[in-house]
């Protein structure tokens, strides 16, 4: 919803929208991204302060998009900033016995079964590269149980090429490999 | 036949090599991926390291929710607004002057304090401009002297000489932005006659004035150049795209 414009002053805007969006996006940070409460006050505050900074600047009509969009990429800095402390952070020797205490390893299959195994994965890893990267994408997104909705905002394509793409793989892949077990359908 | 556990084998492998190969996109990048600001070979890349990050990924997809109404559970009173208000207006800090170093290496330090004033939208660093008043910790306020434009180095045509900056005080100075490409984020650096950087504005966005065309204001302190010939490089994300030549009088 846009919120009227006219005669209203920054201030005034801004409190409306603070009003009606605070506490949404407070939730939408904490259930969306799994943020603790205190992170998450922290990320809504952060997201209003940028959405006061740069309202003076915004000459569009949906100021509530806007919102959106700041509040979207502050959540992606803070996860990408996580993402990376992950990356970085100290590793253990895998041989290490303070930190693993390995079962005994199952028996080896038979060496014709692991070529063959190994083959076949190679076969399929590049009937999969050969995609198109839209046809890529959107299998290995349904691969991660993305509904078609979802797929298609992080694509920014509409449901319908998002099917479209998905046929068009499926179609590939099983010329190119024969049968494959059914693709998983569409997560409701 | 090929089995599910065998395709999300073959998926996982292909997600771990692409994070083995590359960042997720900076925030920039996914700022105009979202504002649809990129080709679409720009476009796609950009999908192609994210969807190897399915934590980032759904920052895209999590559905927004709408506002609520005056009387609904979620609607945030006055008196609530008044508080958190308070608290906000705190983080709103004021601007710092630039400080003159012996050493253009400490410029390279981001975290040292600026004073120029600009405009941030998103990025690291957010700064505010206030019309015609820029307030310093240690002298108060000031009213700084009119304001100078300088023009692109570009658009001087066959014209080899460079503007004086003349301000007795600190220097107010306009740069216009003149680029038919927009980006989500820009950046300025200050370099002396000898190209090296004696100050860099971090993430910034430019204010659009009466006449709807957009601009950068500097401040510049007065102690802060000595007289000789400098120049602005105006940065849009990484590329460069004009520069702003200029000479300092003796003041």
């Amino acid at each position: 919803m846009t919120m009227p414009n006219s005669g209203a002053t920054r201030d005034e805007r801004f409190k409306s929208f603070y009003q009606r969006y605070y506490l949404r996006i407070l939730r939408f940070l904490v259930r969306g991204f799994h943020l603790t409460q205190e992170d998450a006050e922290e990320l809504t505050q952060e997201v209003f302060l940028r959405f006061y900074e740069a309202l003076d600047e915004y000459r569009g009509d949906a100021e509530w998009a806007f919102l959106e969009t700041i509040a979207r990429n502050t959540a992606y800095n803070h996860i990408r900033s996580r993402s990376t402390a992950k990356r970085n952070a100290p590793t253990v020797d895998i041989d290490d016995p303070e930190h693993f205490n390995e079962p005994a390893a199952p028996p080896e299959p038979d060496y014709a079964d692991r070529q063959h195994a190994a083959l076949l994965r190679k076969r399929l890893y590049e009937a999969i590269d050969a995609l198109t990267p839209g046809q890529r994408n959107v299998v290995h997104l349904q691969l991660q149980d993305y509904t078609y909705d979802e797929i298609a905002a992080a694509l920014r394509v509409t449901i319908d090429a998002v099917k479209s793409r998905l046929r068009d793989a499926k179609k590939i892949l099983r010329a190119r490999l024969g049968d494959v077990e059914t693709f998983p359908e569409e997560i409701e | 036949m090929i089995t599910r556990e065998e395709l999300h084998s073959i998926h996982q492998q292909m997600m771990a090599e692409r994070r083995d190969h590359g960042e997720p996109p900076t925030p920039e990048e996914m700022l105009a991926y979202v504002r649809g600001e990129l080709s679409p070979e720009a476009a796609a890349r950009i999908q192609d390291r994210l969807v190897a990050y399915p934590e980032l990924l759904q920052t895209l997809t999590e559905p927004f929710p709408e506002g609520a109404e005056p009387g609904d559970e979620d609607y945030l009173s006055d008196a609530a607004f008044a508080e958190h208000w308070k608290a906000m207006q705190k983080r709103m800090q004021p601007v710092v002057p630039l400080r003159r170093s012996e050493s253009p290496r400490l410029w390279r330090n981001v975290s040292y304090a600026l004073a120029a004033s600009l405009i941030c939208v998103f990025g690291a660093f957010l700064w505010q401009m206030r019309s015609n008043i820029e307030l310093r910790n240690d002298l108060g306020p000031t009213m700084p002297a009119d304001a100078q434009m300088l023009y692109p180095d570009t658009r001087r045509g066959g014209n080899t000489s460079v503007d004086t900056i003349t301000a007795e005080g600190d220097a107010t100075i306009v740069l216009p932005l003149v680029t038919a490409v927009q980006y989500p984020a820009y950046r300025i650096e200050l370099a002396d006659g000898a190209h090296r950087v004696l100050w860099n504005s971090g993430s910034v966005h430019p204010r659009v004035d009466a006449n709807g065309d957009e601009r950068f204001t500097v401040v510049v302190p007065h102690s802060f150049l000595d007289p000789g010939q400098y120049q602005f490089v105006l940065y849009g994300g990484e590329t460069q795209l004009t520069t702003y030549s200029f000479r300092m009088s003796g003041r």
